[in-house]
């Protein structure tokens, strides 16, 4: 590390800034601010390297407490603070490209502090670490032999500073911010942890890891409002994740509100169910009802299906009304089998199917509010997911079940006409032969 | 009263010593998922016991109270086997046109010989029925039942074709739940009556008091056992008989083996009537 005052410090970085190079800027104002923290203006400079309003906050009311009569300071803040307020999530990723130079550069600042550590020179490895990460601000093994180092000579705040500039630069490395959380439990530095956790749920796509942890601790802690906020984010991002849809369950059971819980799980479980997580899922579904997708309440494959099973049952009416012999079969007994075909499809999409695609939509079915609105019960007890599937209307479905029970009752009086007749004019047969019982 | 006492009591008894060579399942311990009442296994139930009751038990406690040899006797005889006649399945009421046709396939189903066969039935509806009437929903459930029983009946006629004895009872159509059940549900843990095993769980409890020790828990009267195990179990026993029966085309020891077969193998149609997400579970793989 150059021997430098802190004047000089502040020059250059004011230069660096000037010159629209942040990273530098805000390098060489630290290290003045470390030296001289009573710099009124280096704070006020320092706060332009930051783009979250927060940081730049904390830089002016240090330079507020050093002059309470500076107005244009006081105004910033006034400023800052309704757009901190506001502030969305926004993407903070500001990864740097590096010129050829740089890259030269970095290579050799790392063989210098390869060598320096290898001879046990802390000092100088460090000084070229931090010269590397003041190019690249996240650059991996730099800032983790920059942090072990720091962490094994306990200088905690320091490694926490490279950190959290990484993480204030918005670095995706999941490691940094793995390794500032834990050293900031290991400092007992909670505001440190609620800055990271808050600064992660801002990035676009944080990585699964991050997520799983800051949900996690937010759930362990019973904090079940920011477990969902920092899950709804990420899955918005990875909306197939297992995990985070387990996770997401879990939450949700916390508050009561099991109908989206198993929404949830269904989703995780349905993506896989060989996976430990999707097992996981399965498994919490055994205690709730099922979840009837959209794709199941549309398909006419599914109730083709059922309609299957009415038409064996009358087809094994007609089959053993007419003696058994298939070859026998007259036409009243095909057309009742056929019947019970055309009835049961009707009956079948009056009660279970009223949202089949697209004969929904052409029978004039409409997408109703209650479908529209979110989770509600069916009759039956499945849950559904909100639909964008026309159903039934009530009255179209009433008349088809009706239509469709007639028809019914027509076929099996066709399917069934020879033990009909016997029925009314039973014959009794002469032998007792003893019974067999089954 | 005091003989209807007696014969159920009776009933108990047998049923209770034909539990010391397989366990028999009384209830299964499976997720109902829609928690719904099984109105349709218990309408079922109730079916089978009002017909029993109505049309069968009055000619069975008049046989048994009546002297022996008498004419009494004889006419609740003749009147049992009636009923039996006009509304047991034989394959000559469809083939010749007797007595109530093929509406005898469903009366045959609701009809039982004794109260022994009824109360043992009626056991096994309750124990498979529940959970696969919740897997279906209750009418669809009625129509795999009665399509099960509907296939072992004409299974036996076709199959024991040289026979002309009545069927009657609802084996083959609870051989059908039985096998549903053990499609979707394979490794559901059925709750079992098995003397041997009370009597080994009764006799370790003893031992442990005596040695001065607290035995763990209640004493619990079930085993349990998987499903895949209990109805495999029943359908082993069946398999033999079934051959000697195809075989020679007679019903042998009073009990219609082909009709248990056939209804288990009418089983494979439970997937046209479970539930759509549940059969959608089931093809991906998935816990119902």
């Amino acid at each position: 590390m150059e021997l430098m005052d802190a004047n000089t410090l502040y020059r250059d970085g004011v230069t660096a800034i000037r010159q629209q190079d942040l990273t530098t800027g805000r390098k060489l104002l630290t290290q003045s601010l470390k030296l001289d923290d009573s710099n009124e203006n280096a704070w006020v400079w320092l706060a332009r390297t930051f783009n979250d309003p927060e940081q730049q906050i904390k830089c002016l009311q240090r330079a507020l407490t050093l002059n309470p009569d500076n107005a244009r300071v006081r105004t910033a803040i006034d400023n800052l603070q309704g757009k901190a307020h506001d502030a969305p999530a926004k993407i903070r990723r500001k990864q740097k490209t590096l010129t050829a130079d740089e890259t030269v550069r970095i290579h050799a600042l790392m063989q210098k502090a390869a060598k320096s550590a290898a001879d046990g020179d802390d000092e100088a490895a460090l000084s070229a670490w931090v010269d590397v990460l003041a190019i690249e601000v996240d650059h991996p093994e730099a800032i983790r032999s920059a942090v072990q180092t720091l962490t094994r000579l306990k200088y905690y705040e320091d490694a926490d500073e490279l950190l959290w500039r990484a993480i204030e630069a918005g670095t995706v490395q999941p490691s940094i911010y793995h390794t500032a959380l834990d050293l900031a439990r290991k400092n007992e530095n909670f505001e440190r942890i609620k800055a990271i956790r808050e600064h992660i749920i801002t990035l676009p796509d944080p990585h699964e890891s991050l997520v799983i942890r800051v949900a996690q601790e937010y759930m362990d802690t019973n904090q079940d409002e920011a477990a969902a906020k920092t899950l709804v984010h990420a899955l918005k991002a990875n909306p197939n994740h297992q995990k985070l849809l387990v996770m997401m369950g879990e939450v949700q059971t916390r508050f009561g509100r099991t109908d989206q819980a198993v929404i949830y799980y269904n989703r995780a479980a349905k993506i896989s169910t060989i996976t430990p997580e999707g097992k996981d899922a399965d498994k919490r579904l055994s205690a709730f009802p099922p979840v009837l997708t959209d794709k199941e309440r549309g398909s006419i494959l599914l109730a083709s299906r059922e309609v299957l099973g009415i038409v064996f049952f009358y087809l094994l009416l007609a089959w053993q009304d007419v003696g058994l012999d298939l070859a026998n079969m007259d036409v009243p007994h095909i057309f009742g089998v056929i019947l019970s075909g055309i009835g049961g499809y009707l009956l079948i999409t009056a009660t279970s199917s009223p949202q089949q695609t697209p004969l929904a939509r052409l029978f004039g079915g409409v997408v109703t509010d209650e479908h529209r609105a979110g989770i509600v019960f069916e009759k039956n007890g499945a849950l559904q997911e909100s639909s964008q599937l026309p159903i039934l209307a009530e009255s179209t479905r009433l008349v088809l079940g009706i239509i469709g029970a007639v028809i019914l009752v027509l076929a099996f009086a066709l399917t069934f006409s020879v033990a009909i007749d016997l029925l009314l004019n039973p014959i009794t047969p002469s032998d007792i032969p003893v019974p067999g019982a089954f | 009263m005091a003989i209807i006492v007696a014969i159920l009591l009776f009933a108990a008894l047998n049923l209770f010593l034909s539990a010391i060579t397989v366990p028999m399942p009384i209830n299964d311990h499976g997720t109902v998922r829609y928690n719904s009442f099984p109105y349709a296994t218990a309408g079922l139930i109730f079916i089978n016991v009002v017909v029993f009751l109505a049309f069968q038990a009055p000619d069975i406690i008049a046989f048994v109270t009546s002297e022996r040899n008498s004419i009494e006797e004889f006419n609740a005889f003749m009147s049992y086997q009636e009923t039996i006649d006009n509304y047991g399945f034989r394959g000559i009421n469809l083939r010749e046109g007797y007595s109530i046709g093929a509406f005898t396939s469903f009366t045959s189903m609701f009809m039982h010989v004794d109260f022994n066969h009824l109360i043992s039935n009626m056991i096994f509806l309750w124990a498979f029925g529940r959970r696969l009437e919740d897997a279906c929903g209750s009418a669809r459930f009625v129509i795999f039942y009665l399509i099960a029983g509907l296939v072992a009946n004409m299974g036996t006629a076709i199959l024991a074709s040289a026979s002309d004895l009545s069927s009657i009872g609802a084996s083959g159509a609870i051989f059908g739940v039985m096998g549903g059940y053990l499609l979707l549900f394979p490794f559901a843990w059925m709750g079992c009556i098995w003397i041997p095993a009370i009597v080994v769980r009764f006799a370790l409890r003893v031992l442990v008091r005596l040695i001065g020790d607290k035995p763990e828990g209640n004493f619990r009267w079930t085993l349990q056992i998987p499903a895949i195990l209990v109805v495999g179990l029943y359908i082993g026993f069946n398999v033999l008989p079934t051959f000697n029966t195809i075989q020679s085309g007679e019903l042998s020891e009073g009990i219609n083996y082909v009709a248990h077969m056939l209804g288990f193998l009418s089983a494979i149609l439970i997937f046209l009537f479970v539930r759509k997400d549940l059969l959608t579970r089931y093809a991906s793989g998935r816990a119902l």
